[in-house]
């Protein structure tokens, strides 16, 4: 640019205003119609400078990546979670289990009949049966030993 | 000129990285991932859920849960610091000392004997085994380097000894070793599946790895007709017969009279299966693998032969001595000495007299005992099809000496086992028809759906009539003045049954050993419950009047109560037992 700009002042201190004057102390047309034809030239150094795009790219490309990396981490994380969770899972079924092998062994007939002698009970010895077609009681009741 | 040199060097040396890193990842590298792989990866089976075992009302008998075998990598305890770590229990030391010091308190073991397992090189050696999921977790938050635990199962019985001897146990590997364990092990054990999946440091699964897999197929429940309450009577009254009466052993049988269901098989002095302690010899049970000569209760049979070939009725006459000669010269007398009798049918069988049966029997051929007898299921399987049990052994009238072919018509010279014998009083009791004894009711698979188990089929031994008249004249057994078993009366109901004192083979081999017993059903007007006594050895007395009908009343009394049978209210109506 600067020798198109040295060059553009060379032919601008060419193109004298005095002497033209001189030349057209007999009018002022002379001096435009002798003179180089003059073009309408862009302004120089105004280029339009790539880095935005460039910037642009890169961010676009950068934002991906991040992207896919939170999407990876949410993965994992919620591997881990739905691990956690077959393990809470597990460990609940096997207090389940526990719980419910207490009840049954406190349910044994040898249990029962510990627990029930312990109260004080006693067993029954017989019992009396209410026939509804003629209302007859069968069976003999006694009072419990003891 | 020194600038070009320092390029080239770095350009050279630049290029040496490029060409290892080319080599590294291009070349070795798949084969280094594959080997890396290889060591994550893991295999795993995954052990199939035994099924449970139930009884007729669903309650458990046998259940399987989760128990952890916990293992150390000693290699890596010894690295473990307490100190550095925040969350790790307060211990002196480092390594396999403070982790023995730590994790003794818990598994309730003396320290030293842990330190001994945690120390060395291996890097797999189990500590403690049958670890409850509680104190596993327990010792999973101590957080101790080189500490893992693989889960297993354990076999549980809720119920403690109450049908044990049915039941039987598993071994090691949990499959079934005895009883019904073994018998239905095929059902009972699932299908184990596998699990391969990639793992880090500390044994966790690591997610985004694939996973690939069988899923395990667990073993289908099985329902019994055992009923744990009547199963619970049984064994009680029986161990309660053993210290009164002195004898080695007590065997009961509860069974439906009409659909052959065992609802209890007993034996007293049974074991608790949950007690690793208990040798393998101890636990069997004489309810199934015991044979013994049937004694007085084989008459039984002898006149429902009398009675189905029109030989002789109920109210037929004979003159009864102390003792009979029979037509090969074979003598046979009474238990009790006494003088000439004028029996009935009847009378002979509610006095249980032995030369009497004979000098009825003697009608009848050796073949048609013989018949007979087969017909009412002796010398065959029972079709409980449990293990360890015998047939029994009922010889052809060809391979029969002098005095076994009359011997059979009172119950000697042939041997059966509880549930036949059992079989035969359902068999009156049911209008003749022998039902199929059976001990399952069905299974349930894993997908929940219950399937009812063919029980077998019924057979037709003896008619209604020779049945009926057959179980008045048994009814004069309990409730005629004469009758030997009394004392098997159930208050309130009409019983049927015979008592029965058999002289069997001892430890020597001669017939030193006795079997006291009484088998029956009732009510005998409408029969529900058969129920067999047996005792062996009885020291108090040698009768099953004595020994065994007592046994039968209580355990009768308490299954028709808890089945909620309700008597007739009607009284029993016995043929004459003199004329």
């Amino acid at each position: 640019m600067s020798t198109t700009d040295g060059a553009t002042a060379r032919v601008l201190r060419q193109f004298d205003p005095a002497g033209g004057q001189e030349r057209s102390a007999a009018g002022a047309s002379p001096a435009v119609a002798n003179g180089p034809r003059l073009r309408v030239v862009r302004a120089p150094g105004a280029d339009r400078s790539r880095a935005p795009f460039a910037l642009l790219c890169g961010a676009v490309v950068l934002g991906a990546l991040v992207l896919a990396l939170l999407l990876n981490v949410q993965m994992a994380h919620g591997s881990f979670v739905s691990q956690q969770l077959e393990v809470d899972l597990a460990r609940t079924a096997q207090d389940t289990q526990k719980l419910q092998s207490q009840v049954d062994a406190a349910s044994s007939p040898a249990q029962l009949a510990r627990s029930a002698r312990e109260l004080g009970m006693q067993p029954r010895s017989s019992q009396a049966f209410l026939r509804l077609a003629d209302g007859k009681v069968l069976g003999a009741t006694k009072p419990a030993d003891g | 000129m020194r600038q070009r040199w320092i390029a080239i060097v770095v350009l050279v040396a630049l290029l040496g990285f490029a060409a290892k890193l080319v080599e590294v990842q291009l070349v070795d590298g798949p084969g280094l991932a594959e080997n890396a792989r290889m060591e994550r990866e893991t295999t795993t089976t995954v052990p199939a859920q035994r099924g449970d075992i139930l009884d007729t009302n669903g309650v458990v008998l046998a259940t399987s849960e989760v128990r952890y075998t916990v293992w150390v990598d000693q290699t890596l305890v010894a690295t473990w610091d307490p100190a550095k770590d925040p969350d790790a229990p307060v211990v002196d030391g480092t390594g396999a000392l403070a982790a023995a010091r730590a994790m003794a308190p818990v598994l309730d073991v003396p320290a030293a004997e842990l330190g001994a397992a945690l120390n060395g090189t291996k890097r797999y050696k189990v500590v403690a085994r049958d670890v409850l999921p509680a104190t596993w977790r327990v010792l999973q938050g101590m957080g101790i380097t080189g500490l893992g635990a693989d889960p297993t199962q354990q076999r549980v019985y809720p119920s403690g000894t109450t049908a044990a001897n049915l039941l039987g146990y598993v071994n090691s590997e949990q499959q079934g070793a005895g009883g019904l364990e073994r018998q239905l092990d095929a059902t009972l054990s699932g299908t184990p599946g596998s699990e391969t999946y990639e793992r880090g440091r500390g044994g966790q699964k690591i997610p985004d790895a694939g996973q690939t897999g069988t899923a395990a197929v667990p073993g289908s429940d099985v329902t019994t007709t055992v009923d744990q309450d009547i199963q619970y009577k049984a064994q009680t009254e029986a161990d309660a017969a053993v210290s009164k009466t002195g004898a080695s052993w007590v065997v009961v049988v509860v069974e439906d009279s009409r659909t052959g269901a065992v609802l209890a098989l007993a034996d007293s002095g049974t074991k608790d299966p949950n007690d690793p302690s208990v040798p393998a010899d101890q636990r069997g049970s004489q309810a199934v693998q015991w044979t013994f000569e049937p004694g007085s209760t084989g008459k039984v049979i002898t006149m429902a032969n009398l009675l189905e070939h029109g030989v002789a009725k109920p109210t037929s006459k004979y003159t009864v001595g102390y003792t009979y000669a029979a037509d090969n010269g074979e003598v046979f007398h009474d238990s009790h000495e006494h003088g000439t009798e004028k029996l009935t049918l009847a009378g002979i069988l509610a006095e249980s007299s032995n030369s009497g049966t004979v000098q009825a029997g003697s009608a009848l051929s050796s073949q048609a005992q013989y018949d007979m007898m087969r017909k009412f299921g002796l010398g065959q399987a029972t079709g409980l099809g449990l293990p360890g049990e015998s047939s029994g052994l009922v010889r052809e009238p060809a391979a029969m000496d002098g005095r076994s072919r009359y011997a059979v018509l009172f119950g000697q010279a042939l041997t059966v086992n509880a549930v036949q014998v059992a079989d035969v009083f359902s068999t009156v009791a049911n209008g003749g028809v022998r039902p199929p004894a059976h001990l399952v009711q069905g299974t349930t698979g894993p997908d929940g759906v219950y399937h009812a188990q063919d029980p077998g089929r019924s057979t037709r031994v003896v008619s209604q009539k020779t049945a009926s008249q057959l179980t008045r004249m048994l009814e004069s057994v309990v409730d005629g003045e004469d009758g030997t078993g009394a004392k098997a009366a159930v208050p309130g109901y009409r019983v049927a049954g015979k008592t029965g004192t058999a002289e069997a083979a001892g430890a020597n081999g001669s017939l030193s050993s006795i079997v006291a017993s009484f088998v029956g059903f009732a009510p005998a007007d409408d029969p529900r419950l058969t129920v067999g006594v047996f005792v062996k050895d009885p020291k108090s007395s040698i009768f099953g009047g004595e020994t065994a009908a007592p046994v039968f009343s209580k355990v009768m009394g308490f299954s028709l109560d808890d089945l909620g049978v309700a008597p007739s209210g009607t009284k029993a109506d016995p043929y004459k037992t003199t004329w």
